[in-house]
This record gives structure tokens, sequence and C-alpha cells, in this order.
């Protein structure tokens, strides 16, 4: 009789298994969400009066901070510490899901360091990169990777649909409270102040890896929560969409052109 | 008997290797099924539509609907007056760019929509400041609770307080130049004259935005919303933590707006010489708080609480401004006052943060208003 059971058993433990499997697949989404529940709550608390114009503050430090003590950080791999170009490349260009961060607002940057070091802002390659920075680092290398430009050779990667994508950055979807991409990123979505980052020639998995981050709470870190409130109303294929269109355009380019400087005063950029 | 018990054996080894088989293939179907969500499309059921396609296509029958109701009263005047288009939230559904008519009108309401979206480029000769029409009417004047263009064009002409007269739309759209895009310090120095293009076009896009509405007709999201009276009232100073908190952001600490690489305003002035003078619907505090609440912060509608909204109107119009062209130079400050300012909340003719509000705006003033102005403005210490 024993011998005719022990199929059965086989088979409840393969079910288990298989049980178990599909919770640690598919049960991820719940994990992330406890994982990011600790910094939710510190982002709660964070000084609510300065958070809105974080970024603005750290441009002003970035203008005064001196780009030339940073050399080994931006290229030198240091034992434990990683050179930043090692991932984001030589001109600060990218790829993939590693952003570009060549041409990005100097006070916009800043803050994104300090974000992965307070949690509010959850990556483990960067949260470790960071772990190692002063303050003054942070500023120094937000003021160095502003100034680059990096060139415009990204290309759609996630099968979105373009021209969704474009009424998304260049209109919105005013039925589910989306408005323009462009009315807070500019006009040609490269970017605005110290606040608001370009979009435009950003690589197509990095953007939609930040509009799903903020859905699920990993990246919590946009001032009034503006972006979550943006990433929660689009569905998975808007995400996409919006991505690769972003993907299709070029990154802000400086030359010949009048630049809003750090500290707000606006000049002709020369072209060097 | 002796032969059958081996027998036995080799089947159960067999049933279970082909049931285990089997489980890993069904196992790996289900998995490929479900990872590209293939059920719905082998049940025949779509995807659940996600909110905006719900929206679209509630938005998209409701159109369709309104052209066959169309259809069939040219071939039966008996036949029901065509329904109102509406989408799922309850509101007017204006027409969407595929139904752009080609031809003159087409290429007049083109116009129309790019002089209402980016002002300062498109009519700049006859635009003060630094704002667009855009900027107060969302969605390029397609947006409910922001004053939109479909709910505005069937209600011209009429009487307004005002200017005590009959106003036609035309008319109604100089009122905008002359006070909300302060036509005064325009290169042409006033609103377009009468009979202009840029009224034309304007009105074009209106009429177009409004096709299949009812005239005279009092529709649901028209203008902006009323926000209740507090028990509190309005005050600037209690506004002020309110603006760092909501607004600061984007217009900034000092309420200037920004600017891009480009030079195009993206977050428009909310005081001072680039922004709206104090003829203006939105100098208003009511007014103000209604279209705030509805409004703003950008993408996170009514989130403020209504006192939250008194406040921070007050506080954004509790600022010097370009004067109100009506107050010539023959007419001080408190005549005027008197005169426009009557019965409407406000803080016209008061004296705050040591400016007299209505005196208007030189380039003197603002710098000695900017030294002691109660924000802090970054990089000026
Ligand atoms: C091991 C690879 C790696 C290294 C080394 C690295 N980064 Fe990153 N970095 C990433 C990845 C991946 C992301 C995207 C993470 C995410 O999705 O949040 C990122 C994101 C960033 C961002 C956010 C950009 C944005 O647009 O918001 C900044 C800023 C940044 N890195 C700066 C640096 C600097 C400065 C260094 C050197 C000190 C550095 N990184 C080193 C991989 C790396
Ligand atoms: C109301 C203003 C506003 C609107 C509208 C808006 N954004 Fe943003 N966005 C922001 C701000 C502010 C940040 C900076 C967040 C931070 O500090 O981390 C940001 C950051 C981002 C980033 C991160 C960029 C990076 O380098 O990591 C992405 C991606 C983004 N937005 C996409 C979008 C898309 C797509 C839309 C349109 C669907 C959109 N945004 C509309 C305000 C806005």
């Amino acid at each position: 009789m024993l011998a005719k059971r022990w199929p059965i058993a086989v088979s409840a433990i393969v079910v288990i298994i298989s049980l178990g499997w599909l919770v640690a697949r598919y049960g991820n989404d719940s994990s992330v969400s406890d994982a990011a529940e600790p910094s939710l709550e510190k982002a709660a608390v964070a000084n609510p009066l300065t958070d809105p114009l974080y970024a603005d503050s750290l441009g002003e430090i970035a203008a005064k901070a001196n780009p030339e003590n940073i050399s080994d950080i931006v290229s030198a791999d240091r034992g434990d510490s990683w050179a930043c170009a090692s991932c984001h490349g030589g001109q600060g260009q990218g790829a993939g899901s590693v952003p570009r961060l060549a041409g990005l607002p100097a006070g916009y940057i800043t803050k994104q360091l300090h974000d992965y070091a307070d949690g509010r802002r959850l990556n483990d390659n960067m949260q470790h990169v960071v772990s190692s920075l002063s303050d003054e680092d942070m500023a120094a290398l937000g003021a160095y990777y502003s100034r680059l430009e990096a060139p415009g050779d990204t290309q759609p990667q996630l099968g979105g649909n373009i021209e969704r994508g474009r009424t998304l950055a260049l209109e919105g979807d005013w039925a589910i409270d989306v408005p323009a991409c462009f009315s807070c990123h500019g006009s040609s979505g490269w970017g605005v102040g110290q606040s608001f980052p370009s979009l435009a020639g950003q690589h197509s998995s990095y953007t939609y890896i930040q509009l799903a981050n903020w859905n699920n709470g990993k990246r919590n870190n946009s001032p009034i929560q503006l972006m979550r409130d943006i990433a929660q109303k689009l569905s998975d294929s808007d995400m996409r969409s919006v991505a690769d269109f972003m993907a299709t355009l070029s990154p802000p380019q400086t030359l010949g052109i009048t630049r809003t400087s750090d500290d707000g005063s606006r000049t002709e950029v020369e072209i060097p | 008997m002796t032969d059958k018990t081996p027998y036995r054996e080799r089947s159960a080894t067999r049933r279970l290797v082909y049931g285990g088989l089997g489980a890993v293939i069904f196992f790996g179907i289900g998995s490929l099924i479900y990872d590209f969500g293939l059920f719905s499309w082998m049940t025949g059921t779509r995807t659940v539509l996600s909110e905006s396609e719900q929206h679209l296509k509630t938005a998209t029958q409701a159109r369709r609907q309104l052209e066959e109701e169309r259809t069939a009263r040219r071939d039966n005047p008996d036949a029901p007056a065509p329904a109102q288009p509406t989408g799922e939230a309850g509101y007017f559904v204006p027409p969407g760019d595929e139904e752009l008519p080609d031809g003159p009108f087409g290429e007049s309401v083109e116009r129309g929509r790019e002089i209402f979206r980016n002002t300062g480029t498109n009519a700049g000769e006859f635009v003060g400041n630094d704002l667009s029409c855009a900027n107060c009417h969302l969605d390029t004047g397609k947006r409910e609770n922001s004053a939109p263009m479909w709910a505005a064009a069937i209600q011209y002409p009429a009487f307004r307080g005002k200017n005590q007269m009959v106003n036609t739309m035309e008319d109604r759209v100089n009122g905008c130049f002359t006070y909300s895009m302060n036509a005064q310090d325009s290169e042409h120095g006033d609103a377009p004259p009468p009979g202009h293009q840029v009224y034309k076009d304007l009105q074009s896009y209106f009429y177009w935005l409004a096709d299949g509405a009812a005239l005279n007709e009092d529709l649901p999201g028209r203008g902006y919303p009323s926000v209740e009276e507090t028990d509190q009232g309005y005050d600037w100073q209690r506004g002020q933590q309110v603006f760092t908190d909501n607004c600061a952001a984007c217009h900034g600490i000092d309420g200037q707006g920004q600017q891009d690489l480009n030079g195009r305003t993206i977050f428009p002035p909310l005081w001072g010489p680039g922004s709206y003078n104090w003829g203006a619907g939105m100098h208003r505090i009511n007014t103000a708080a209604g279209f705030i609440q509805a409004n703003m912060p950008l993408g996170k509608p009514n989130s403020l609480t209504d006192q939250e909204a008194w406040d921070v109107a007050a506080y954004i119009n509790s600022f010097p401004r370009p004067a109100d062209p009506r107050q010539t130079d023959k007419m001080d400050v408190s005549t005027a006052d008197e005169r426009f300012h009557e019965g409407s909340i406000n803080y016209y003719g008061d004296t705050l943060h040591g400016v007299l509000l209505g005196e208007g705006i030189t380039q003197e003033r603002w710098e000695r208003f900017l030294r002691t102005a109660p924000f802090h403005e970054p990089g000026v210490d």
C-alpha cells in the first residue's frame, strides 16, 4: 500500500516547491515595497520646508564647488570605490539602465546623490558609490557632470508607442490628471532650473525604470511628490511609450544658447 | 501473482515520471500565458482598459454619437436634437484633432490654438508680460474648472458689469489682453485693435472647441469653482508657508517663475512686472483661490484645503504688480479703488510690505521692493 502512495507524497512536495518558487518570483513586488517602507517614513519626516527647494539650494553650493578635486572619483577605481566613468561612461553618457548624467542640472545631480545616501532613492550600486562621498564631493560631481555635453545617440528600445509618448510629453493626458511632461521639464525636454532634469536624450530603459520605481516606492524623492503622483497614473505601456519618445530626442545642447546659470544670471554660452 | 508486483511498481514510477513531466509542461505553458498576458486574449475578453483608455473610449463614443445624431436629423427633421457629448467625469467633450476641418477655417483654428498656447510668440506685439492664455486656462483651454473655452464660447455676447456694456467675444478677449496680458506694456501699447486677425483666430478656436454644446447653456466645469469661505478668513501671512511648501519649487521662492534653456517661460511669474496687472480677474483673492484649488500644484488638483487655497491666493496677490490701466495718470489709487475694486475681495489700495498696492511698477520701485521683500531670493543674501 505504501508503494502506491509515495508518488502522492512526491507530488505534494513538488507542488509546495513550485508554490514557493511562484511566491519568490511574483511576490517580488510586495517585498520591494516592504523594503521601501522605512524610507517612506523617513521622507515623510524629512524637513518639509526645505524639501521642495532642496535642488535649488544644492545648486547654489554646486556653483561654488571645484570640479578639479574630483577627477579621481570620476575616472579612477580606488579599491572599494568605483569610478563613476566605469558605469556612466567617460562623457557621462550612460547606457541602458545607467543614466546619462551629462547636462543634467548641478543641483539636481547633487540632490540625487544625497537622496541615495539618505535612502530616499534605492539602488544597490549607487548607494554603495555614495557611501564614500563627502557633501563637497557630491556638489563638485554635480558641477562637473552638469557641464558635460553628451552625444545624442539614444534609441527607443522598449517597443513603446512613440505617438502616445509624444502626446504625453507635449499635451499630457488630462483625463487622468497628467499634465504635459514638458510643462515642467522644459519646452524641448531639456530641463528647467535646478530641480527639473532634462528627459530628452535619456536612455529609454533608465527612464522607464524611474517611472516604475516611483510607482513601487523605490524612488521616493520628488519635491511635493510630483513625480510619484504622475507615475501612479500612468499605465505600464504609457511608461514605455513616453520613455521611448524621450530617447528619440536630442539631449540638451549648450552651444550658442542663452543659458540660465546656477546663480540665475543669463549668459550667452560661447562656442569653445 | 508473482509478475504482477514488478509490473505495478514499474507503472507507478512511470506514472510519476509522466505526471512530473506533464506538470512541468503545464507549468511552463501557464507561466508563459501569465507573462505575456495571453489569458484575456484566449478567453476573448480584452485586457481591462486602463483609466486613460476608458476615458478616451467614452469620449470618442460621445463625439461619434453626436455625428450620428446630426446625420439622422439632417435626414429626418423629426429626429431628436443631438445630445451634448459628455465624458466619463460628466464634462463636455470638445472635438479632437481628427475633427479639425481642412481649409481656411481649420487653419484659423490652428493659429488660434497656437496664440492661446504661446501668446508671447504668436501675438507678441500685444503682450506686455511673460504669460500665455494657457497659463490660466490649462490644457490649452480645454480643462474643466480651469475656465475652459468650450464653456465660454457659448456665453457671448453678454452684458458685463465690469465694463457696463454688452460684450462680444472679441470685447471679452480684448479685456484679457488689456488686463491679464498687461498689453499697456507691450510693443503695441494696447490690446489688438478691433477686428484684428488675432481675435478672429482665437474666436475660431473657441467656436470649434464648443462644437456640440448648446448656446447659453451653463456647462459643468465652466469658469473656476468657488471655494467656501472659511471661519478664519484669508491671510497672506499664513499663505507664505503654503506657498513655500507647494508652489515655490516651480514658481520660485520669489514668485518670478522660471524659463527653460530656449528662453521659453515654463513656470509663469505670479507677481511683479512680468505678471497680470491689477485689473485682471486673478487679482481677486476668491478667483485665484478657486483656480488654485482646482488646478495647482500642477498634476495635483484639489490637494489644497479651502483654508490653504484662500491663504496662498492672498499671498500671491499681496505683492506689487503692473497698474490697473483704468487708473490713468489723472486718477489716484484710492479713487480707482472706489471706482473699480469696491465690492470685490482684494488687497488693492492696501499698503503691504511697505508698498501701496495698485500704484504700479517702475524699475526703481520694483528694486526698492525687492530689497525689503519678505521672501528670501536665492542667490541674493
Ligand atoms: C556600478 C555602476 C555605477 C557606478 C560606479 C556609478 N553609478 Fe551612478 N548610477 C548607476 C545606475 C545603475 C544608476 C540608476 C539607478 C537607479 O535606477 O536609481 C545610477 C544613477 C546615478 C544618478 C542619478 C541620475 C539621475 O538622472 O537621476 C547619479 C546622479 C549618479 N548615478 C551619479 C554617479 C556618480 C557621481 C558616480 C561616481 C561617484 C556614479 N554614479 C557611479 C550606476 C553606477
Ligand atoms: C509638475 C511637474 C512635473 C511634471 C508635469 C512632470 N515631471 Fe517629471 N519630474 C519633476 C521633478 C520635480 C523631477 C525631479 C525629481 C527629483 O528631484 O528626483 C522630475 C523627474 C523626472 C524623471 C527622473 C529623471 C532622471 O534623470 O532620473 C523622469 C524620468 C520624469 N520626471 C519623467 C516625467 C514624465 C514622463 C512626465 C510626463 C508624463 C513628467 N516627468 C512630468 C516634475 C514633473
